[in-house]
């Protein structure tokens, strides 16, 4: 008995899309989008929410088209290996920058945190479990992600909800007035990164039209459970802190926790325990992230024997992540990887949806 | 097999990796860490930073001073706590700190470039309460704390709410401080203690900040009425009248704003409830009486106090964050002058409770 | 009558060299168990009984060797029918010897007929003693298989509960059983489970662990136990009820149930016969241990080397002046510690019970007291590691215990390099380790909440 191969469920996708936003929302972001407008934050939020979800259904409607099978594998079959190298390569590359941002971000972070002299080298060396979760294949991730969904978005939440002492409501005005001036701000494009969660899913797994409603409605729920989240880790720092520091601040929210003084909190320093949790989150996403990359060459390469696939994909995201110099250069890099970003949103679904329709055409009028 | 081997060399090459980490590692014994820390102008450019380090106390020694204290001028807090380090045979560690005291030569000067470095190097927990404290840094620092040892961690519970913390203490802590310097719709309003004689220090008022400079004092009573009005009561507080003492237990205040032709009309109305603690039995005054006297004496220092904050042009209620949606980003840098010009009328509505019911009767 | 009598006429001369009885003597040869006795004649050949004394039943004997006369032969004998009597080759009578039978054969027949007489050596049915019951059935699996299967049978009494048998081992020869509900369990798994049973080689067999590590290939071979083991046969059928298999080796009174996931392990069976309410309190009680079991040493590193700045500073301070002279860095002191509880248990379990809490005493008090006054430890750190042995033992299955006694190890050197981060990301690993785990087809972080059955 063949079975099909494994795809991911409803659950399983859904806590891998809210893990996505816990890990990419927490740090960078906050400060993204308090510098890329002087108006109502959530407007650039619901903006990008909305370009996403479009996304996320071009996405779903390619994944319809599929009969079992994954989505490389499947534009390999249709267009050849050369051509659907082509259209995978910048969706190839805007993974890996994925990849490399994350990981480096994050390892920039604990050493403005908690460890400040342990080398950042050693720090990125977590990438080895990842790796490893990423060479086991996806269904270990989609368990994974299951419980460290339910611990982390616990401990988050908890932290949040003690993150809201010492809020203000005055502070966080304006909250309906918006002019728009955070189209013209480049950390408003930097910031498109948290929502592409669902661009890693559909690389990974098998798909049928079922599943691809699933897939959809995963992350419609995702979102929706993540979005005050989201607001969350930007509002709470500016109901505290105002306005014009946040602005200043570098890690928004990791300041917001060092501020938060209780009686009966037992951790006198809320900001370690953020950046733990974070951990969890990050380490799955990574382990999603490179299992997407993974796949996505092995079904392009697929002569190639996955340990040294893997091997060499951690390798180079290791070598990258060590290499980017400095915090403003992972900034820069979030900046300039948005071409590619835009490419993975829009540009590779389009081109996959348009090949897949030439060739059923073709089929037609061949048969 | 052989997979085994090279997977057993990748774990013996992470173990000796492992040999020369634990970067950051140093033991809980080998730190001395910050109680408190005060912050004193020094000759010239330089500051003095003193620092008092609670001392562990171990089975063996029972005598002597609990707490270590020393001073180091430098020309950052930075600077000086790196130069402090030449002096001490154990790691300096300021991530515990739980007070920085101000000198009273501090306000003279701009808070803002000496309180920088907490924020940036997350050096000192931006959960610190902060005072200013007129008198002798060096006495307050060296000379034990009569009401027991731990100095910072005594200057914290000196404020805080579960602790010796009333509402007249006004607790802020660096962040608020911080967070309002950068503001300019909010002034700071920064506990003043001095040096006491019988306990350390004790409360004289509040400084009002305008901008980052000291513009005027608060004293204890109008310190109230700020608390009041942004709703921070967390204890009963007596309030001493001539004839009658009653203790204020909760509060609740409605403040409306408005905008007309550039004026700003701020409306606060403050619901007390009130509970009669003692009336003198000589002279029997009646509860209209104790009201009046109470409703009286109230705005009185609400009115000195409004006189006070607006003089100086110091919004340390935060009026101004209710017109953010109102004005202009760019406006915001007015607010202070209008806040000036600003109206603001209080009233309120007091309850008085428990006037039956009396043990002694 | 005398069927039997009839069928040792009936044993022909071999054509061969050798006769099975002088072929059976070479074999037993050296044992001295073995013997052989004349009880009668066939013809001219004089009938003999060949059997192991030790196995067989000396009662069921004495029937055959108790009088003398080779002429009652045919008397003796008729005693014996209705037990089913077999003819055998040689080597299945070498067998049939090692199993407890007896071989009737003349001096030349090739074949002999095999009597059954055996007699198994047991413990009687007594309550389980490496999982205490507090509520429920007192009695426990014992050695022999016949009995478990009688004591399972007891349970499920319907025609739904299947037993298959088959025998591993090459020189022992050990039956092993599965127990299965038809209709409950999943047949793929069943039909992967009898393969490999199938493919096991060994000598021979002891234990079901033994029979577990056998199982699972060695590259698979992870820490934690891919199958639950447990001597409650009520536990045993609550999970063939709910579509587990059970297996069963003849000598061992550990019933393995497979598949087992993680989460199996933290329920006892007494969560289903006790207030729910309580049965909640328990579960959680028990998760609680284990996440302070495997954190506590760990997180009394980190908090105490390196992210000192987490704890209060009245807690850093009391720690501070607990550790004021001891000369060696946090983790060397806590790794000792850890160490020298783990020998303390150790001991505690390998000695007769009544020295046991003397060591245990000794070990605990005397040296607790003595170790810190000697200024090599801090108190704290006593505190913190008698707490990490007490909740090891709030876990229920006694493997999962070893586990997490040498992944607190783990742990804590995760801490010592990182400190809080470090811990987390042990944690993590663990997860992912967990998450790449399968016990036999069902993956091991199947589920938080037990469901019906394992789906495949």
């Amino acid at each position: 008995m063949k079975k099909n191969p494994p795809s991911l469920t409803g659950y399983d996708m859904f806590s891998i899309q809210v893990l996505f936003f816990g890990a990419s929302a927490g740090f960078i972001y906050p400060s993204l989008i308090v510098r890329s407008t002087t108006g109502a934050y959530w407007v650039p939020l619901v903006v990008w929410a909305a370009v996403a979800l479009l996304s996320c259904l071009l996405y779903s409607k390619l994944l319809g088209r599929l009969q079992e099978g994954k989505l490389i594998d499947r534009l390999c079959q249709s267009a050849g290996i050369p051509a659907a190298l082509i259209i995978c390569l910048p969706q190839l590359i805007f993974i890996f920058g994925a990849l490399v941002v994350m990981l480096r971000a994050y390892s920039e972070l604990i050493t403005m945190t908690m460890l400040p002299t342990t080398p950042i080298t050693f720090l990125n060396g977590m990438l080895l479990a990842p790796g490893a979760l990423a060479l086991a294949g996806m269904m270990p991730i989609a368990r994974a992600a299951r419980v460290l969904y339910l611990i982390s978005t616990l401990l988050s939440v908890c932290l949040m909800l003690i993150g809201f002492s010492d809020v203000k409501w005055t502070l966080g005005g304006p909250w309906l007035f918006t002019n728009g001036d955070f189209l013209m701000i480049r950390n408003f494009y930097s910031g498109s990164f948290i929502w592409m969660g669902f661009v890693f899913t559909a690389l990974i797994g098998s798909y049928n039209p079922r599943i691809s409603g699933r897939y959809r409605k995963s992350y419609i729920y995702a979102l929706l459970l993540s979005f005050p989240m989201i607001a969350g880790f930007i509002y709470l720092p500016v109901m505290t802190f105002g306005r014009e520091l946040t602005r200043h601040l570098t890690l928004p929210y990791i300041s917001k926790m060092d501020s938060v003084y209780h009686y009966w909190v037992v951790f006198e320093n809320l900001t370690a325990l953020f950046v733990s949790v974070t951990m969890l989150y990050v380490l799955l996403v990574m382990a999603l992230k490179l299992h997407a990359l993974g796949e996505s060459v092995k079904s392009l390469f697929p002569r190639a024997n996955p340990i040294w696939i893997y091997g060499i994909v951690v390798l180079l995201v290791y070598a990258s992540a060590s290499a980017l110099p400095s915090w403003r250069a992972v900034e820069g890099t979030i900046f300039y990887t948005l071409g590619l970003r835009l490419y993975a949103l829009f540009g590779f679904p389009l081109l996959g949806l348009a090949l897949l329709s030439v060739r059923e055409r073709k089929r037609k009028v061949a048969s | 097999m052989r997979k085994m081997r090279l997977v057993r060399a990748a774990a013996a090459c992470c173990l000796l990796g492992l040999l020369n980490g634990c970067w950051d590692s140093k033991d809980v014994d080998n730190r001395l860490m910050i109680g408190a820390m005060g912050l004193e102008k020094g000759s010239g450019s330089q500051i003095q930073v003193w620092m008092r380090f609670p001392l562990p106390k171990t089975a063996q020694k029972t005598e002597g001073k609990d707490f270590f204290a020393m001073s180091q001028p430098g020309i950052t807090v930075a600077d000086a706590m790196n130069r402090a380090r030449y002096k001490l045979p154990k790691s300096l560690d300021a991530t515990s700190t739980r007070a920085l005291l101000l000198d009273d030569s501090m306000t003279k000067v701009s808070l803002k470039s000496y309180l920088e470095f907490a924020v940036r190097e997350r050096s000192v927990p931006l959960d610190a309460v902060v005072a200013i404290v007129k008198g002798d840094m060096s006495r307050i620092f060296t000379s034990p704390n009569p009401t027991g040892e731990l100095s910072g961690i005594y200057t914290k519970l000196f404020f805080e709410p579960y602790a010796g913390g009333i509402p007249r203490k006004n607790k802020t802590m660096l962040w608020e401080i911080y967070s309002k310097l950068y503001n300019p719709l909010q002034a700071n309003l920064i506990p003043i203690l001095s040096e006491g004689t019988q306990n350390s220090f004790e409360l004289e008022g509040n400084a009002i900040y305008a901008k980052d400079r000291m513009a005027g004092v608060l004293n204890p009573d109008e310190s109230l009425i700020y608390e009041i009005i942004t709703h921070r009561f967390h204890d009963s507080e007596v309030k001493l009248m001539s004839r009658s003492d009653v203790k204020i237990v909760h509060n609740r205040t409605q403040v409306k704003t408005a905008l007309s032709s550039g004026q700003p009309i701020i409306d606060v109305e403050s619901w007390l409830i009130v509970t009669l603690v003692d009336s003198s039995q000589m002279n029997e005054m009646s509860e209209e009486e104790v009201l009046r006297e109470l409703l009286e004496d109230l705005n009185v220092q609400a009115k000195s106090m409004f006189a006070k904050t607006q003089r100086a042009g110091a919004d340390i209620f935060g009026f101004g964050n209710r017109y953010r949606s109102r004005l202009k980003p760019a406006q915001y840098e007015q607010w202070p002058e209008m806040f000036k010009m600003a109206k603001i009328s209080m009233k309120f509505h007091i309850d008085l409770r428990n006037t039956g019911l009396e043990f002694l009767e | 009558m005398p069927e039997i009598l009839e069928a040792i006429h009936r044993l022909r001369a071999g054509s061969g060299s050798r006769s099975l009885f002088g072929m059976l003597r070479d074999a037993f040869g050296d044992s001295a168990d073995y013997r052989t006795e004349a009880v009668g004649a066939s013809g001219s050949e004089p009938v003999y009984i060949c059997f192991l004394a030790s196995l067989c039943s000396t009662q069921k004997l004495d029937l055959l060797l108790g009088s003398t006369g080779i002429g009652e032969l045919s008397a003796k004998l008729s005693r014996y029918n209705g037990t089913s009597i077999g003819e055998a080759d040689q080597p299945a009578c070498e067998k049939a010897i090692c199993n407890g039978s007896a071989v009737i054969c003349t001096s030349l027949s090739e074949n002999g007929l095999l009597v059954d007489l055996s007699e198994t050596q047991q413990r009687g049915i007594g309550s389980p003693i490496t999982e205490s019951v507090l509520q429920g059935p007192m009695y426990a699996f014992n050695e022999n298989l016949d009995a478990n299967t009688a004591l399972i049978r007891q349970q499920i009494r319907s025609p739904k509960l299947k037993m298959w048998e088959t025998k591993v081992g090459e020189l022992s020869q050990t039956r092993i059983a599965v127990f299965y509900c038809q209709g409950a369990a999943d047949p793929d798994l069943l039909a992967s489970l009898k393969e490999r049973i199938g493919n096991i080689q060994a000598d021979g067999i002891q234990d079901s662990g033994q029979l577990l590590r056998l199982l699972v290939s060695r590259k698979k071979l992870g820490l934690f136990p891919l199958a639950m083991s447990s001597e409650r046969p009520d536990r045993s059928t609550a999970d063939l009820l709910r579509g587990k298999m059970v297996i069963m080796v003849n000598g061992s009174p550990f019933a393995l149930t497979v598949p087992a996931v993680y989460t199996d392990f933290w329920h006892s069976p007494e969560d289903n016969y006790v207030n729910p309410y309580v049965a909640y309190f328990l579960l959680s009680l028990r998760f609680l241990a284990m996440f302070m079991n495997l954190f506590l040493p760990a997180l009394y590193i980190a908090l105490t080397s390196v992210n000192v700045d987490v704890n209060r500073l009245e807690i850093s301070l009391a720690a501070s002046a607990s550790r004021e002279g001891v000369p060696y860095p946090v983790f060397v002191e806590t790794f000792l510690m850890l160490l020298i509880i783990d020998f303390i248990t150790e001991a505690g379990i390998r000695l007769p019970k009544t020295i046991s809490s003397t060591v245990t005493m000794v070990g605990g008090v005397v040296l607790g007291q003595a170790i810190i006054q000697a200024n090599i430890v801090s108190n704290l750190l006593v505190i913190i590691v008698a707490a990490t042995a007490i909740t090891n033992f709030i876990v229920i299955d006694y493997q999962m215990g070893l586990v997490q006694r040498i992944l607190k190890y783990f742990i804590a050197i995760g801490a010592t390099v990182a400190g809080l981060l470090g811990i987390m990301f042990c944690f993590a690993c663990l997860v992912f380790y967990l998450s790449c785990l399968e016990s036999f087809g069902a993956p091991y972080l199947t589920s938080l909440r037990r469901k019906g059955a394992i789906q495949p």
